[in-house]
C-alpha cells in the first residue's frame, strides 16, 4: 500500500454547481498534506467524499483511504480515523474532559485506555486548567482545542482536519501546527488538513492548491515557492491563479 | 416609524422564503378547524345495551264496571322507546339477568337492564307497591355511562308518564362506581405527560445535536446508528417513569385519584407508560430528520399533539368521534394507550402478555423505530 489517500478522477456536483471536478489526489502514509484554497474551493467537499458522507458522481473514479474503498467500506475506516469538522461540535453541558472522554469511548477506545488517552490529550493541548469547565463556558480557542482533542483522542492512523485553525489567533494557530507535526512524527499519523490561511501551508509536508473544485498544483511548499518565484504562500497562490483572474 | 416598517418588510420577506412555515401557517388552521369541528360535532350514540323484559300486559281492578281494565305492558313501551333512541343500540334477550351482567363485565354490552315480571301491574295497581328496575352499568367512561342513564330515563318518561313516583332505579356498577371526572382523566394525564414530553424533549435535543454538529460526529463513530436510538430510548425511559411517578403521586395525594390497588396495577401502568414514551421518542427522532431548525421542529408539535389530544379518546370518547374520522383514531398510538391505562386504573385490569393495546403500541413503536433508523442521516 503506497498511499493512505488515493483519489482518482472524482467529481461531485450540487445541482448546477460542480464542487469537485475530476480530482486526483494522493497522500503518502505519515504525511501532513494541506489543501489550501479560498472559501468554496471544494476542500470540505473533498473531505466529506473521503469520509463517505457524500457520494461521488456516477462514473467517477475510486476513492481509497487506508486501503478501504469509500463509501463501501467507510465503516471499517471509522475505527482508525480522526475527524475534526469545520463546525465546532461540543456538548455544552459536559466539561472539556467529559467531552474528550465521551468521544474516546464513542470511537471504540476501551475504558482504561480512554482515560489515559484523554489525560494525554489534555496535557498535549494545554487544557489542564480548563478540563473541568463546562464547554459552554470555554473561550473560542479553548473550545477548538477541546474539539481537536476529541478528534485525535483515539490516536488515529489518519486524521481529517477541516479548517482546524479558523478563527484562532496566530499563537494558537502555530501551536496547532506544531501539534500536527509532533503526532505525525511520533505516531506516524497521516494528516489531511484544510485551511484558507494560505501562509499556514508552509508547515505541511506537501500542499495542494485548490480552486473551483480543481487542484491547480501539488508540491512541497518549498517547490511551490520556487516554481512561482515567490517568497510567501499567499503570493504564490495569487501567482498561480493569475491566468484565471486576468 | 421607518424602523418598524423595515422590520415588517424583512419579516415578510423571510416568511415568503420559508415555504415550509408558510405552508404550515395556512395548512394548520384548516387542520385544526376540521379536527375540532368533526371531533366535537359528534354525539355519544349507539351504546350497546342488553334488555331483559319480563313484563306483560296487566289487568288492573277499577271501582266501576267492568271492574277491571287492561294496561298494555309498560316494559314493552320502554323497550320500544329505547329502540327509537339513537343513544343506545338495544339487544332484547331472554337470558337470565345474572348472565346478562356477565356480558357487561366482559365488555360486550355497556349496560344490562332487567324489567321484572308484573312490572306494569305493580306500578299501576292501586296498592302502589314500590317497583324497581335493575340496571347493571359499565361506568368506566362516565360520559358514556351518563348517556345510557339519560336514554333510559327519557324512555321511561315517555312510556309511563304518570306512574313515575313509585319507581326505583336499582343501579349497580360493573366498573366505575363513584368514578369522578378526575379519576377518568388522570390516566390520560400520564399519556399527556409521557408521550408529549418525550416527543418534545427528544425532538429539541436531536435538533440541537444536529445543529451543534455533534450528531454528524456521532454518525462518524464506528458503531451502528441504531445504538444512538437505543441510547436515547434508555435515557428517556427513566424520564418517562419519573414523569409517570410524579403524575401518580400528585394525583393520588392531592386529588385522591386511585390508579390501582395492587403492585401489579402499578407495574402495568409503568409498562404502558414507558412503551408509549418510546413511541413518542422514536416518532420524534423520525420527524426531526425533516426539520432543519428548532423553529421548523416546533411546527411538528401541534400537528402531532392536536390529533392525539382530540382523537385518541383523551377528551372525547372514541364512540363519540364521528365514523368518518374515527379511522384516524386507530392510527394514533395514544388511542391504545388511553384505552389500556384507563382499563388498568379504572377497571383494575392487570397487564397480560398478549394485550391487544400493548401489541398495537409496540407495532407503532417498531414502525417508527425503523423509520427513524432510516432517516437518521448526516445529509
Amino acid at each position: 500500500m503506497q498511499f493512505d489517500i488515493d483519489i482518482s478522477q472524482v467529481s461531485k456536483r450540487f445541482g448546477e454547481v460542480t464542487a469537485v471536478k475530476n480530482l486526483d489526489l494522493q497522500v503518502y502514509k505519515g504525511e501532513i498534506f494541506c489543501l489550501v484554497g479560498p472559501n468554496a474551493a471544494g476542500k470540505t467537499t473533498t473531505i466529506r467524499l473521503l469520509l463517505g458522507i457524500l457520494k461521488a458522481e456516477k462514473g467517477s473514479g475510486d476513492i481509497q483511504v487506508k486501503g478501504f474503498y469509500i463509501p463501501r467500506e467507510k465503516k471499517r475506516l471509522r475505527r482508525i480515523m480522526g475527524y475534526l469538522p469545520q463546525q465546532r461540535a461540543l456538548y455544552d453541558l459536559l466539561t472539556a474532559k467529559e467531552n474528550i472522554k465521551f468521544f474516546a469511548r464513542a470511537k471504540g477506545v476501551p475504558g482504561d485506555l480512554a482515560d489515559k488517552n484523554t489525560s494525554l490529550m489534555i496535557e498535549k493541548l494545554s487544557l489542564k486548567d480548563h478540563q473541568d469547565k463546562l464547554a459552554l463556558h470555554l473561550s473560542g480557542g479553548t473550545q477548538q482545542r477541546t474539539a481537536l482533542a476529541q478528534a485525535m483522542v483515539n490516536k488515529p492512523e489518519i486524521a481529517f482536519l477541516d479548517e482546524p485553525t479558523v478563527g484562532l489567533d496566530p499563537v494558537l494557530r502555530r501551536e496547532f501546527w506544531q501539534y500536527f507535526r509532533e503526532i505525525a512524527k511520533e505516531q506516524g499519523t497521516t494528516i489531511l488538513v484544510t485551511t484558507h490561511y494560505l501562509n499556514e501551508a508552509e508547515w505541511a509536508d506537501r500542499v495542494g492548491v485548490m480552486r473551483n473544485g480543481s487542484l491547480l498544483a501539488v508540491d512541497t511548499p518549498k517547490n511551490l515557492l520556487k516554481r512561482t518565484g515567490q517568497h510567501n504562500m499567499e503570493n504564490m497562490f495569487f501567482e498561480l491563479i493569475k491566468g484565471d483572474i486576468a | 416609524m421607518k424602523f418598524a416598517y423595515l422590520i415588517t418588510l424583512r419579516l415578510w420577506k423571510q416568511l415568503l422564503r420559508d415555504r415550509r412555515t408558510l405552508g404550515l401557517l395556512l395548512f394548520a388552521p384548516i387542520l385544526y378547524i376540521i379536527i375540532f369541528g368533526v371531533a366535537f360535532g359528534g354525539e355519544i350514540e349507539h351504546e350497546p345495551i342488553i334488555v331483559i323484559d319480563e313484563d306483560t300486559d296487566a289487568q288492573i281492578m277499577i271501582p266501576e264496571p267492568p271492574y277491571y281494565t287492561t294496561i298494555s305492558s309498560l316494559g314493552a313501551k320502554i323497550v320500544s322507546s329505547l329502540n327509537d333512541s339513537p343513544k343506545v343500540d338495544v339487544t332484547i334477550s331472554t337470558i337470565n339477568y345474572s348472565d346478562a351482567t356477565q356480558l357487561v363485565d366482559n365488555k360486550e354490552y355497556r349496560c344490562a337492564i332487567w324489567i321484572p315480571p308484573n312490572f306494569t301491574h305493580n306500578l299501576a295497581s292501586l296498592s302502589g307497591q314500590n317497583v324497581s328496575i335493575k340496571l347493571y352499568l359499565d361506568n368506566s367512561n362516565p360520559q358514556e355511562g351518563g348517556v345510557i342513564i339519560q336514554a333510559f330515563q327519557e324512555a321511561f318518561q315517555e312510556a309511563t308518564g304518570e306512574f313515575r313516583e313509585n319507581l326505583k332505579l336499582d343501579v349497580k356498577y360493573a366498573y366505575g362506581e363513584d368514578l369522578t371526572t378526575l379519576d377518568f382523566f388522570a390516566p390520560a394525564m400520564i399519556i399527556f405527560g409521557v408521550f408529549f414530553f418525550s416527543f418534545i424533549l427528544v425532538m429539541m435535543n436531536l435538533i440541537g445535536e444536529r445543529k451543534g454538529g455533534t450528531l454528524p460526529l456521532l454518525l462518524q463513530c464506528p458503531y451502528d446508528k441504531g445504538q444512538i436510538i437505543i441510547g436515547y430510548l434508555t435515557a428517556f425511559s427513566v424520564v418517562s417513569m419519573a414523569q409517570t411517578s410524579v403524575i401518580i403521586i400528585v394525583a393520588q395525594s392531592v386529588f385522591d385519584v386511585s390508579f390501582g390497588t395492587t403492585l401489579a396495577h402499578y407495574i402495568s401502568l409503568y409498562i404502558g407508560a414507558v412503551i408509549l414514551g418510546w413511541t413518542g421518542l422514536v416518532l420524534a427522532i423520525f420527524l426531526s430528520s425533516f426539520a432543519r431548525s428548532e423553529f421548523q421542529a416546533i411546527q411538528f408539535v401541534p400537528i402531532v399533539i392536536l390529533p392525539a389530544l382530540l382523537l385518541s379518546g383523551i377528551v372525547i370518547p372514541l364512540s363519540q368521534i364521528p365514523e368518518i374520522i374515527r379511522w384516524v383514531s386507530y392510527l394514533l398510538p395514544t388511542t391504545y394507550a388511553v384505552h389500556l391505562l384507563r382499563r388498568i386504573s379504572i377497571e383494575g385490569y392487570v397487564l397480560e402478555l398478549f394485550n391487544i393495546d400493548l401489541i398495537a403500541m409496540l407495532f407503532f413503536f417498531v414502525l417508527f423505530l425503523f423509520g427513524s433508523r432510516l432517516t437518521l442521516k448526516e445529509t
